[in-house]
């Protein structure tokens, strides 16, 4: 009997032992025990999941529930925002650390060359540091829609700063940005048409190096999606005319944030932004949008012109086709605009233009009922003919009745 | 040239029954007399003919004439058509497309077989109204009314069935429609339903070419068949008498009566071709089973039972509804058992009263489904 | 029905115009036969494959991206065909099928002429034989060129 309780004690006091001091919850990571904020942001975070703890970057001890011991040695608290960059790049510009996620390593040397970075190092602390776009503690994988850098959040992680008008005026920096984004076709195709290819702040500032493109970049930046613009505008009397004026290429008419599109219709309307009524230049714009809606319209006539001959039926699927061709030419012409040249726009509007009109005037011939009433009126004539000699016979057979 | 002639009828009429065979194209319509079929041919003939009769190619006879003519050119038409026609929802429209396009006078035939069957519903509903004001419902002409009826309902049977056909959007979703009404009379709708094998909500495959079937098949054999019965019925009873009518007798009335023949059928086809130049029936994109097409009603013949449907629809259970129109179809069958006063001129007061009060109120059920379509 | 049994006696002289107007009446009566049987044999006779103009025209290239003297193998279902630009304006279809043994034949920049490889025949630009097995010379398609475009019409 004696000898059981004493076995059993012992197996009591050596489970406890296994217990307390396996790993989790009990014995390490004890620094959510008095930071449990901390504990419950970091717990859903990508770090988490990969194992890392709050020692990996803040150091100390994490063993321990007193205050002291914990903070002691390496431990730094990351208070100082100008520490931060470093400490993170401690495993994100390591190669070895970041190949298996097949992560770059080169966030950090991009900062450094960033407005952000450079203020950074220049002792501002009030610029950006890693955490202020990725959290602190609660950071999430860039494509986790939760994430803070999530393509569609992107507007609302930089406006944190960049929309804050007292933040902004020391250094000159208008805070309308993210609202005129958000007013514009980017802003409105990326929130809320949920079009995730559409561009965020990153897309054209960048990323980790962000700077705003200075002139004579800007078109480079808009033309890596907008190519075929972008060429139409290299060849174009635009770019030399921009750049000896200073003007922000893309952005002079289309604008920086609040990114507009130009309506066909109001081509002529933008050129007199920069240019006076009445000139030359201001002709010319009318000239290309006359060219361009007088192709859309012939398009236009075209279709119903088919529509039409579909009802009676006609074979309208040869016509289709050519439509379709039409139409692949006038949507060439609309980023050559950016040529501000009559030729180049002409050449593709003549060729939409000729075809909608060839297909027109071929459903016209073929809708044209003359023949067909011609036909039928040969055929009245026939049939009362007809009528006539058999009323004949009969008119012959009730007099021959009668004179017999 | 006569010699040769009787050389091969004699020599025929030695192996087969020529009046009898004979007497079969006056089932349809040639003329009506009786013809002896045990007479040899010329015998009987000259027999026929020698009794004064009526050409019934003149006056109101004439619509029952056009009938025939009507019929003949839909049958024409339709086996012409149905060279080309595949009958299944994935190929109808393309092949009535290649009919209207590519088939020479496809487009032709196609406007023609359309406009016959309208004018054949309207000329039968003509018909059937002269027959009432001039009372030949009465005996002994009970069956030439009631063949009369019943071919006016073949022949709404058949355009119905023949207007889902081309599968093109209109015809589809007024397909839907009249299969909604048919399905709310008990008893004819339930059998009708089951025939066509479908529910009334769309129209599947197997119904599209059940259609198909009766109306290439079923409903064109009971056309014939009713015009069959008609005309034994007139041969046996004879014709109405119409005040103020001359008979005729022998090649006088035969030269006379084909005569008219002829001017009618030229007539009646100057009528459609005109109709199918200057009228033609739009030939729209094809149906999405889908996609409801707003506004579309059932043909215009059901528009009245649609337009009761609809109206009586908030004080009467369907079912209630529904049999009020299937009394009121059957009353009209047989009529003549229903109006059994002695035969005299003309209707009786009362069916007058009633039938004129009958046509008013579907008239005015026209004008309301039209709108609620 | 027969008009000349009729029982009014002609005059001699009148006989011949009465049978010529009865021809005419007669032939003219017929015409509603003929147009009758007319229209459903044409009706009846059944449509000459008329496929969609897209499977009847192929679409090859802008004029611009076939060099003179040059030539490209249009693919197309089962037949594949050249188009071989032959001058400034002028360019030939011909049909890629050799009319020996159906192999494909190669176009010979260098000789202007199309090889085939697996007999040594050889056709000219009019796909006439050259030298060589094939019986008898390839077929021709007819190409045009619009608003820059090829078109080889099959």
């Amino acid at each position: 009997m004696k000898r059981n309780a004493a076995t059993m004690t012992n197996a009591l006091a050596i489970a406890a032992l296994l217990v307390l001091s396996a790993p989790g919850v009990g014995a390490t990571e004890q620094c959510g025990e008095c930071h449990p904020e901390e504990r419950v942001s970091f717990a859903s975070s990508v770090h988490a999941r990969e194992g890392v703890g709050c020692t990996s970057c803040h150091g100390g001890d994490d063993t321990t529930l007193d205050s002291q011991s914990a903070h002691r040695g390496e431990f730094r608290s990351l208070s100082d925002r100008s520490e931060i960059p470093g400490v993170c790049a401690e495993c994100h510009a390591s190669q070895e650390r970041m190949r298996p996620y097949n992560l770059p390593v080169d966030q950090y040397a991009l900062y450094q060359t960033s407005r952000h970075g450079m203020a950074v190092a220049g002792g501002d602390d009030r610029a950006a540091v890693c955490t202020d776009c990725h959290g602190a503690h609660e950071i999430r994988a860039a494509d986790d829609p939760q994430s803070t850098v999530y393509g569609r959040n992107i507007p609302d992680t930089c406006g944190r700063c960049h929309a804050d008008a007292a933040l902004m005026e020391p250094y000159g920096l208008d805070p309308q940005v993210t609202a005129n984004y958000r007013s514009g076709v980017h802003g409105k195709a990326l929130l809320d048409a949920h079009q995730s290819a559409a561009p965020n702040c990153t897309s054209c500032h960048g990323v980790h190096g962000g700077a705003p493109p200075s002139f004579g970049d800007i078109d480079k930046v808009c033309g890596s999606c907008h190519e075929k613009a972008r060429r139409a505008f290299l060849a174009g009397a635009h770019y030399e005319g921009m750049l000896a004026a200073e003007l922000p290429e893309c952005a002079a008419c289309h604008a920086h944030h609040a990114i507009r599109q130009i309506d066909v219709a109001a081509i002529a309307s933008s050129c007199s932004e920069c240019h006076d009524q009445g000139s030359a230049q201001v002709l010319l714009g009318e000239k290309i949008r006359t060219l361009i809606l007088a192709a859309e319209q012939e398009l236009q006539k075209a279709e119903e012109r088919i529509r039409e001959a579909q009802r009676i039926p006609l074979e309208v699927e040869d016509h289709l086709s050519r439509l379709e061709e039409a139409r692949t030419y006038l949507t060439e012409a609309h980023p050559l605009v950016h040529t501000v040249s009559q030729e180049a726009v002409e050449e593709l509007t003549r060729r939409a233009r000729s075809i909608a009109e060839e297909i027109q005037h071929e459903i016209y011939a073929e809708l044209d009922r003359t023949v067909a009433h011609v036909g039928l009126a040969g055929f009245w004539f026939y049939l009362i003919m007809t009528l006539a000699i058999l009323w004949a016979y009969k008119r012959r057979l009730r007099r021959g009745k009668s004179g017999s | 040239m006569n010699g040769e002639r009787t050389g091969i009828l004699e020599w025929l009429s030695r192996r087969l029954n020529l009046t009898e065979i004979f007497s079969l194209l006056t089932s349809f319509g040639l003329f009506y007399a009786e013809v002896d079929n045990r007479k040899p041919l010329r015998e009987a003939l000259g027999e026929a003919l020698g009794r004064p009769s009526q050409s019934y190619a003149r006056g109101p006879r004439i619509l029952g004439l056009i009938v025939v003519v009507l019929i003949a050119v839909e049958i024409l038409t339709g086996g012409l058509l149905a060279l080309y026609y595949l009958p299944t929802p994935e190929s109808a429209h393309a092949s009535v497309s290649t009919i209207m396009r590519h088939v020479g006078f496809g487009w032709f035939v196609h406007q023609v077989h359309f406009w016959g069957a309208q004018l054949l519903v309207a000329v039968l509903i003509l018909r059937l109204i002269r027959f009432l004001v001039q009372g030949v419902y009465r005996a002994p002409r009970e069956l030439v009314w009631v063949c009369g009826a019943l071919l006016l309902l073949v022949c709404f049977h058949a355009d119905l069935t023949g207007r889902i056909l081309p599968w093109t959007s209109g015809a589809y979703w007024s397909g839907v429609r009249a299969l909604e009404i048919i399905a709310a009379v008990p008893l004819y709708g339930d059998v009708g339903m089951f025939l066509i094998g479908g529910d009334q909500a769309s129209i599947s495959e197997l119904t599209l070419i059940r259609s198909y079937i009766l109306h290439i098949g079923l409903f064109p054999a009971l056309a014939v068949l009713f015009i069959y019965l008609h005309f034994s019925t007139v041969r046996r009873v004879g014709l109405s008498e119409i005040a103020g009518e001359v008979k005729e007798v022998g090649s006088d009335f035969l030269r006379n009566h084909l005569a008219n023949l002829a001017i009618l059928l030229v007539l009646v086809i100057g009528v459609l071709v005109t109709l199918a130049v200057l009228v033609p029936t739009p030939f729209l994109e094809e149906a999405d089973p889908f996609s409801t097409v707003p506004g579309v009603g059932p043909p215009w013949y059901l528009l009245a039972p649609f337009g009761f449907l609809e109206l009586s629809s908030a004080v009467l259970p369907s079912w209630a509804a529904g049999t009020v129109l299937l009394l009121v179809f059957s009353a009209f069958v047989v009529l003549p058992l229903l109006d059994r006063t002695r035969p005299r001129r003309g209707a009786g007061p009362l069916t007058l009263g009633l039938a004129v009060v009958a046509v008013v109120v579907w008239i005015l059920f026209t004008f309301y489904g039209a709108r609620v379509a | 029905m027969n008009e000349a049994s009729d029982s009014d006696a002609p005059e001699p002289a009148a006989l011949p115009r009465r049978r010529f107007l009865n021809w005419l009446v007669r032939g003219f009566l017929a015409l509603w036969g003929v147009g009758f049987a007319w229209m459903i044999g044409a009706f009846v006779r059944a449509p000459r494959a008329a496929r969609s103009l897209a499977e009847r025209v192929i679409k090859v290239g802008t004029l611009e991206s076939l060099p003179v003297g040059q030539a490209r193998l249009v693919h197309h279902g089962k037949e594949p065909l050249w188009v071989v630009r032959v001058g400034e304006d002028t360019l030939v279809g011909l049909s890629a099928v050799c009319t020996h043994m159906r192999c494909i034949v190669t176009w010979d920049g260098d000789q202007q002429i199309l090889n085939c490889p697996c007999h040594d025949g050889s056709f000219d630009l009019n796909g006439n034989v050259l030298h060589g097995l094939p019986p008898r010379p390839l077929k021709r398609f007819k190409v045009e060129t619009q608003l820059g475009q090829i078109y080889v019409h099959l």
